[in-house]
């Protein structure tokens, strides 16, 4: 058996324990007609089972639970499902559990007869006979029967004699069955139960009083059965002994209380430190005393009064002051001592809670196994998926978040990354692809690689998506290594995908997969090899913890940075910032690191104040580093992060929020981001360029406005036609459109009116060019809304520069 | 229902307990399920609602989708927060976000200087606040009087009209441009 079975046993069957358990409470009632609202429910519980267990390999169970499906499928039309459809649920429910004892290890050694059971249940259709009991297969009684049994006698009170007499018969019938499949006492109580039952069934005069009996019976019957089951030995696996000490040493619990249990622990560890705080306040305040005194005496030895001519109050004053300032210092050191004391347990507390929340990766693997095999079979394309590492432990809560990211780039491998069988073939490459989720332990991290052998990415494409979104400039886009360009699969509106599909949309997704990673304090990176196959990796930590904060207080606000996150802070004088291909640096242990002021990289108000020497905090994250100027430090705070919620989700810069002491709500800031951030922002400042998009069909014409513009320092977007161009303008940034009149699709004219008349656009100034100075192209193009006029031999003039200047806002 | 009272009755000796449980749990049940109707049938007929102002408009949103209304003197601005974020609030010990109504709906002004309350609303666990300039005291509006929203966050038109916001389709999706 494998090591990651190993370790997802225990969850598997603990589960799988509950689901049996709720189908053979369920089912019941499903026998009743008109129940077809209560199969549903029971259907999922069936399903899940059927998957999870397909997942960690419990095949036995996979069929036993997809037989029950079937059967369950047969109450949905309200008919009501016959008696022995439901006895083979119930059994199969007790097969299913049993299998979870001891040695079995999901092994059903009876399988063929369970499944055939409930085959045979479905098989006779929806549709309970008239109360008649279809014979089955003479198999030895289980559990399961004394539970139906339970359940009969259970439901014998009841004013109605018809629904009685049917619930008798059918106790009868079940007392008697068990009566033969037993030996000795407890044959003989079934068989007096069962004796009791057909009273009832008859309609017998004293009604309460054989109910009473029919009970007592019941609960003696099940005393017999209980220390040690005299079952057939075909039944080996009720013997409980293994799964029930199991069961009496772990306990399920609701992972919410677990989590609110953890964030009061993580309140009390805030609760120290602050503790510890004040210890240290207090010591302050000794201090102070202290130098009150010494003061005061040394201001009387100034005046020329001695210390044994002291007026009498005074001395005792003084004397006062002395000993309540050793009073302070004796209680500051109590909670001092006290704090430590505190900490010790509050840690060992948080820490044993989280050891409780780790949970194996295996728990988002096993269910990929079954997205891939869907996936793939959607997609008509062959592939043999890897797991490794399931066993790898770490908190719940990173696992949750991770769960969809992880998803999102299994679904992306098989829509986007494994080419279609003909394609593979075609590229000498077998028709069965090979996708591989390796989970690996890196320190306090963990590294989940998702790898295809597929086709690999299209820098290139990458690139002029991200151009089109103005993630970069054309030229920035140029100088990116392919590798470097493949990152921009991250960015939100860029897609690895060529063209939409129904499964992964465009360009939506691996953005989420980014956010995701950088709110957990990870990071995600792509690397492909043309042809070969792309490696998508996402670090995450192996568990969120209450943590130290780093409390500054930038553009005018509070914020706080993971403290491990801030390497040091630096004193930055206005000689030590230099540049490095356009961007402001400061020099730190020898290297040049970016340097911008914090407001900036938020996209806040402020930036870096002129004079004197600049306190800047060294972020650094995933190997990168940036420093950031703040306004004031205010040092570190234990923090609990909390999540501010849906809404906020996709906000850049906060990874969430926390309490400070005094009670204020301070945003906690996602350093990854920063970095990122801070790159694009000075990339920005560098060049403030105002993009202008210009239209003409003709190359040349195109190319000489281009060029004009790009010289003086405009980004350029170029169009050959009205349509593409009204494109481009539409996206964000466009401040300004040049175009021909004569182009083929949508000429200059009505381009300009749809760019007027779109309420977005309308303030988006249209100069047009043209040939000829006519006075009635002219005309025409202001009556369409045009802002300016020019004719193509004015445009390397310096004509259209000027124009396009006094156009755009200052 | 047939009245077979001698059979729910307590009869003989062992069997009275059994038997006097499962009549009181018939009653207990009948009752609840009595109750339940009512409650039903009262909420049905009119629709509590939390009317409030901003931007010079009155709106309103379902008194049942509101969690709490807070002063707006205790948000606190958060660093770095997207536009339409006037900042953060302490409730159920944890910060929720606060956004600024005008923003998610369009219209004019920002700053948190005119904005007085907090309206805190629940959608599906996920508790946010928006601020608002004034919060008048609950009206009960007839159900039949309530009209399909047509566009926009909002669920209803109440008579008015008032626009009453449906939170769940505030401030999702769309907020954050690249």
């Amino acid at each position: 058996m494998s090591d990651v079975f190993e370790q997802v046993w225990p969850i598997f069957e603990a589960e799988t324990r509950e689901q049996a358990q709720a189908i053979a409470a369920g089912v019941i009632d499903l026998e009743r007609p008109g129940a077809s609202d209560r199969a549903g429910p029971l259907l999922r519980v069936a399903h899940t089972m059927k998957g999870s267990a397909a997942s960690v390999g419990a095949l036995d169970i996979e069929r036993a639970a997809h037989a029950i499906e079937d059967v369950l499928a047969l109450a949905e039309d309200g008919r009501g499902l016959p008696p022995h459809a439901v006895e083979a649920v119930l059994r199969a429910a007790a097969a299913i559990e049993g299998s979870l004892c001891g040695d079995a290890r999901g092994r059903i050694p009876d399988l063929e007869r369970v499944v055939g059971e409930l085959e045979d249940g479905g098989a006779s259709g929806g549709g309970a006979g008239p109360g008649g009991r279809a014979p089955t297969a003479a198999g030895a009684p289980g559990p399961a029967d004394l539970d139906a049994l339970s359940e009969d006698v259970a439901a014998l009170s009841t004013s109605d004699p018809a629904a009685r007499a049917a619930r008798a018969g059918r106790a009868r019938a079940a007392a008697e069955r068990l009566a033969a499949g037993l030996r000795g006492h407890a044959a003989e109580l079934a068989s007096r139960l069962a004796r009791s039952a057909a009273e009832l069934e008859a309609g017998g005069a004293d009604v309460a009083k054989a109910i009473a009996r029919a009970a007592a019976d019941l609960v003696e019957l099940r005393g017999a059965l209980a220390p040690a089951p005299a079952h057939e030995p075909a039944e080996p696996h009720r013997d409980g002994g293994g799964a029930r000490r199991a069961d009496e040493r772990s306990i399920r619990v609701d992972a919410a209380r677990v989590d609110a249990i953890a964030a009061d622990v993580d309140q009390l560890v805030v609760g120290v430190s602050r503790r510890e705080r004040r210890g240290r306040d207090l010591q302050r305040v000794e201090q102070a005393l202290r130098e009150a005194a010494r003061l005061l005496q040394r201001g009387l030895a100034e005046a020329g009064v001695k210390e044994d001519g002291l007026p009498r109050s005074l001395a005792d004053g003084l004397d006062r002051l002395r000993s309540i300032g050793a009073d302070f210092g004796r209680h500051a050191r109590e909670l001092r001592r006290e704090s430590d004391r505190e900490r010790v347990f509050a840690h060992g507390l948080r820490d044993a809670l989280l050891d409780l929340r780790m949970v194996p990766a295996q728990t988002v693997l096993g269910p990929l196994r079954a997205t891939v095999r869907e996936l793939a079979a959607k997609l008509g394309k062959e592939v043999t998926l890897h797991l490794s590492g399931g066993e790898v432990r770490l908190d719940r809560r990173v696992l949750e978040e991770l769960k969809a990211p992880l998803m999102h780039l299994v679904r992306n491998a098989l829509d986007h990354g494994i080419e279609a069988a003909a394609a593979r073939r075609s590229a000498g490459k077998p028709a069965a692809a090979t996708l591989e989720i390796r989970v690996e332990p890196h320190k306090d991290h963990v590294v989940f690689t998702v790898r295809d052998d597929g086709a690999g990415l299209a820098p290139e494409r990458l690139r002029v998506a991200a151009v089109q979104r103005g993630i970069v400039s054309a030229a920035e886009a140029a100088r990116l290594t392919d590798q470097e360009a493949a990152q921009l699969a991250f960015q939100p509106g860029v897609s690895t995908a060529a063209e939409i599909t129904a499964l992964s949309g465009r360009g939506v997704g691996l953005d989420v997969v980014a956010e995701a990673a950088r709110r957990l304090g990870g990071a995600v990176s792509v690397a492909f090899e043309h042809g070969r196959g792309t490696a998508f990796t996402l670090e995450a930590p192996l568990a969120i913890a209450g943590s130290t904060g780093f409390l500054f207080r930038a553009g005018g606000g509070l914020g706080i940075l993971p403290a491990d996150a801030v390497e040091r802070v630096l004193l930055v004088s206005p000689s030590a910032i230099g540049t490095v291909a356009g961007q402001a640096t400061v020099e730190v242990d020898g290297a040049p690191v970016p340097f911008s002021s914090m407001a900036q990289a938020l996209g806040t108000t402020g930036g870096l104040t002129g004079a004197g020497a600049t306190v800047a905090l060294l972020v650094a994250s995933g190997g990168r580093r940036v420093a950031l100027a703040v306004d004031e430090v205010l040092g570190e705070q234990a923090i609990v992060v909390s999540s501010l919620g849906r809404r906020l989700a996709s906000a850049r810069h906060i990874a969430g929020a926390a309490a400070l002491d005094d009670g204020r709500v301070v945003a906690v800031l996602q350093p990854a981001h920063l970095l990122g951030v801070g790159r694009l922002r000075q990339a920005e400042k560098e060049a403030p360029r105002v993009r202008i998009v210009v239209a003409d069909d003709s190359l040349t014409t195109r190319t000489t406005a281009k060029s004009i513009l790009e010289i003086a320092g405009f980004e350029v977007l170029p169009a050959a036609d009205g349509e593409e161009a009204l494109a481009l303008a539409r996206d964000p940034g466009c401040e300004l459109v040049v175009a021909d009149i004569q182009m083929p699709r949508l000429d200059g004219l009505a381009l300009t009116r749809r760019l007027k008349g779109d309420p977005r656009l309308a303030r988006v100034p249209v100069v047009l060019v043209t040939s000829l100075d006519s006075a009635e192209d002219r005309a025409a193009g202001l009556k369409a809304g045009a802002d300016a006029y020019v004719v193509k031999r004015d445009v390397q003039r310096g004509k259209l520069l000027e124009l396009v200047r006094q156009l755009l806002p200052a | 229902m047939t009245a077979r009272g001698d059979d729910a009755a307590p009869v003989g000796d062992d069997a009275a307990p059994v038997a006097a449980a499962a009549g009181r749990e018939g009653i207990l049940r009948q009752r609840a399920r009595d109750l339940a109707q009512a409650r039903e049938t009262a909420s049905a007929d009119t629709v509590p609602l939390l009317p409030f102002e901003v931007g010079g408009e009155r709106y309103a949103v379902e008194v049942i989708r509101v969690h709490q209304v807070l002063d707006a003197r205790f948000v606190d601005p958060l660093l770095g927060a997207p536009r339409g974020v006037v900042g953060a609030i302490m409730a159920r010990s944890r910060p929720v976000p606060v956004f600024d109504l005008r923003h998610l709906l369009g219209l004019e002004g920002g700053g948190l200087v005119d904005l007085v309350r907090v309206i805190l609303v629940d959608d599906e666990g996920d508790l946010f606040g928006f601020a608002v300039e004034s919060v008048s005291p609950t009206i009960e509006v007839p159900a039949t009087e309530l009209r399909p929203a047509q566009a926009g966050p909002f669920r209803w038109m109440a008579p008015g009209p008032i626009a009453v916001l449906d939170p769940a389709r505030l401030g999702v999706g769309g907020g954050e441009g690249g």
